[in-house]
């Protein structure tokens, strides 16, 4: 019987180095198969909020957590469409180096990382106990990816081969120790790693040497944003139905403001007459760009 | 479905709009989105301020039970056994740790001596590790065995392991060990028996490697209020408090008053600094250091896979229990779960159970 509950899902405090965020881009719904794919960089876009007076932490320096600010940079989001924004966690791609056990337990199997072959920016990360928590995912040596497989971190230390004499020599045992202060290689245990009791021969797959891998944190759920860029919304028919209008008598200029009386549209009005001056269409036309500014609300009803 | 989902358009951006200076009044102009998303110059977006908020979350698991079941296994086994080490800047000394077992009741009348392998005198070890003894090896490039003898009143234990010198690089040529046992009496008498060890010794297992010995370096004070303890200084007699007497218990010095006065009355119990003031309230001082290795075990770990996102091991709760006898005074109840046949129902039962042969 329990003893409590506990939530598991907690505010996010992330850093926007932790995350990639890709863009897709459609112009609209039904040529989905048109579609752009882009990278984004998220630490110029994506901005945790901070702590102030009002919130209660420390102003400026703490991360209020989970709150984010993302900027929708104008260079990107300059047409109409929908676009759709993946948000994941950022993506390490290094080579297994060597997959061992520890020589003084050699039941706990691990995978071993050279550090020369990490990207300099998440090199920080592989640091003892760094990686825990972090998810391997493999890639086939065709550069595709073994889906719905992958293996959990549950430690990383720094690690120094040790040498064992085998009886068959053409075989090279390897182990690994760990060690402390920083070293290149770090050795870090996976889960699953043992064998089922009911049977111990079926050691399960934590990856082979020289095999690629996809290394990615687990600090945030990913998640999916759709910004829909669209020429008018309901508010557009209620400036059109509600807003205020002028109708310049001389010219025909016909004005419809916003409730800021900003001017919303503007529209030529005239008729179309034949030789005997019958009036045959009413008409009224946009004026496109073409605004006349004269036709401020400020200064026809001042 | 996005977990969110925006809709940007002119009405929800205007802040943006393009402004024209007519006859020095501003007049915001705009059309559709269109117009904003290209009326900047060289046709470029007019919004470049547009940003969204968002809520990032994290599900977090729990990473599993961890228990020292690995190391402390290996270790139990242990009668017998010693590492050693050496360093590059002096290639030729080379350290001995003892990691024979030094809390087995049975081994208390154990002696250990050890033969360096170059024919130097047989040298006695009284010490475990942490503890080391050296010894210095001519300068040749030469291999010698080391053998670590356990003399005990059941037999002697021999356990040999080959150095190389001069001390180079981390390679162990015999990693595990020999372990050599000649009975004293029995069949096997003066008859050499040997296994290899499974525990080299040479995991990281100091609290260094910890990540969490951050203990200060200059102790910082812990107080706060308490209830008065005063009354644990009470000594026989009268006057029943004086100032400067220790308290003893258990063989040890419990505490002692040290200043008494009309405002307070201070006393210390057990390196605890107590202040009962006038009015009734107690504070104490203390220093702390945070972790530090005196309190903090180093003990390998590995992860039970099966508990994965397990908080606490398993327990298996029944109300069924039998009484086997009075073989200690710790084994008078054990669980049912040890009786699994007819045979043992019978044996540990002594007659509780009146079982009777179908006929």
């Amino acid at each position: 019987m329990a003893i409590g509950s506990y939530g598991t899902i907690r505010p996010s405090d992330v850093s926007p180095q932790d995350v990639d965020i890709i863009m897709a881009y459609t112009p609209t719904r039904d040529v989905t198969d048109n579609y752009t794919l882009t990278s984004l960089n998220a630490q110029s876009i994506l901005k945790p909020y901070f702590n102030n007076s009002e919130t209660g932490g420390n102003a400026g320096v703490e991360v209020l957590g989970g709150l984010y600010n993302l900027t929708l940079p104008a260079e990107q989001f300059n047409a109409l469409g929908i676009y759709t924004l993946y948000l994941r966690p950022a993506q390490i791609r290094t080579v297994i180096t060597d997959c061992g056990v520890l020589s003084a337990l050699p039941n706990v199997k691990g995978i071993v990382i050279d550090l020369t072959n990490v990207p300099v920016e998440y090199q920080n990360k592989f640091v003892p106990q760094g990686l825990v928590g972090f998810r391997v995912e493999y890639l086939n040596p065709d550069g595709s990816k073994i889906p719905n497989f992958f293996r959990v971190i549950t430690s990383s230390f720094f690690c120094e081969p040790v040498v064992t004499n085998e009886v068959n020599t053409t075989q090279k045992s390897v182990r690994y120790r760990y060690v402390d202060g920083s070293a290149n290689l770090l050795f870090c245990t996976l889960s699953p790693s043992s064998s089922p009791t009911n049977k111990p021969n079926a050691t399960p797959f934590i990856g082979q040497p020289n095999q690629s891998i996809i290394i990615s944190n687990t600090f945030f759920n990913p998640i999916s944003i759709e910004i829909e860029m669209v020429e008018y919304d309901i508010s557009s028919l209620a400036i059109a139905l509600y807003g205020n209008q002028t109708k310049s008598i001389d010219d025909g200029i016909y004005t419809i403001y916003d409730a800021q009386n900003n001017i919303y549209r503007q529209y030529n009005l005239y008729e179309i007459r034949d030789q005997f001056n019958a009036l045959l269409y009413e008409v009224r036309q946009s004026r496109g760009t073409n605004i006349d500014f004269s036709k401020n609300f400020t200064n026809i009803t001042a | 479905m996005a977990d969110y989902n925006f809709i940007v358009s002119p009405e929800n951006v205007e802040r943006d709009l393009s402004v024209v200076n007519s006859n020095g009044i501003s007049v915001g102009v705009y059309s559709g989105m269109s117009q904003i998303v290209s009326g900047g110059t060289y046709g470029t977006s007019l919004l470049t301020g547009l940003t969204v908020n968002i809520l990032l979350t994290q599900s977090a698991v729990d990473a599993g039970y961890y228990t020292p079941f690995d190391g402390a296994v290996m270790q139990k086994d242990v009668v017998s056994n010693f590492i050693f080490s050496s360093t590059t800047s002096d290639p030729y000394r080379v350290y001995v740790y003892n990691t024979s077992s030094e809390f087995q009741k049975f081994l208390d009348l154990s002696k250990y001596v050890i033969s360096w392998g170059d024919g130097s005198q047989l040298q006695a070890v009284t010490a475990y590790t942490p503890n080391s003894i050296s010894h210095v090896y001519p300068s040749a490039s030469k291999t010698y065995t080391i053998t670590l003898t356990q003399t005990n009143p059941w037999g002697v234990i021999k356990v040999q392991k080959n150095v190389t010198l001069p001390y180079s690089v981390v390679t162990i040529y015999n990693q595990q060990g020999t372990a050599y046992f000649t009975p004293a009496g029995g069949n096997w008498f003066g008859t050499p028996v040997s296994y290899d060890y499974i525990f080299s010794g040479d995991a990281v297992n100091v609290v260094s490697a910890q990540t969490t010995n951050n203990f200060e370096q200059v102790p910082f004070i812990v107080s706060g209020i308490t209830t008065s303890r005063v009354t644990e200084l009470a000594l026989y007699g009268s006057p029943k408090y004086q100032v400067g007497v220790p308290v003893i218990k258990n063989g040890e010095i419990w505490g002692a008053i040290t200043n008494i006065s009309a405002i307070y009355t201070a006393y210390t119990i057990t390196g605890i600094n107590f202040y009962d003031y006038a009015d009734g309230t107690s504070i104490f001082f203390q220093e702390s250091s945070g972790f530090t290795d005196s309190n903090l075990t180093a003990v390998p770990i590995t992860k039970l896979e099966s508990l994965l996102k397990v908080m606490d091991q398993p327990q298996i709760q029944t109300d069924v229990f039998l009484e086997r006898g009075k073989n200690s005074a710790y084994e008078r109840v054990q669980r049912l779960g040890e009786v699994d046949n007819l045979g043992d129902l019978l044996n540990y039962g002594y007659g509780f159970f009146n079982v009777q042969k179908a006929p």
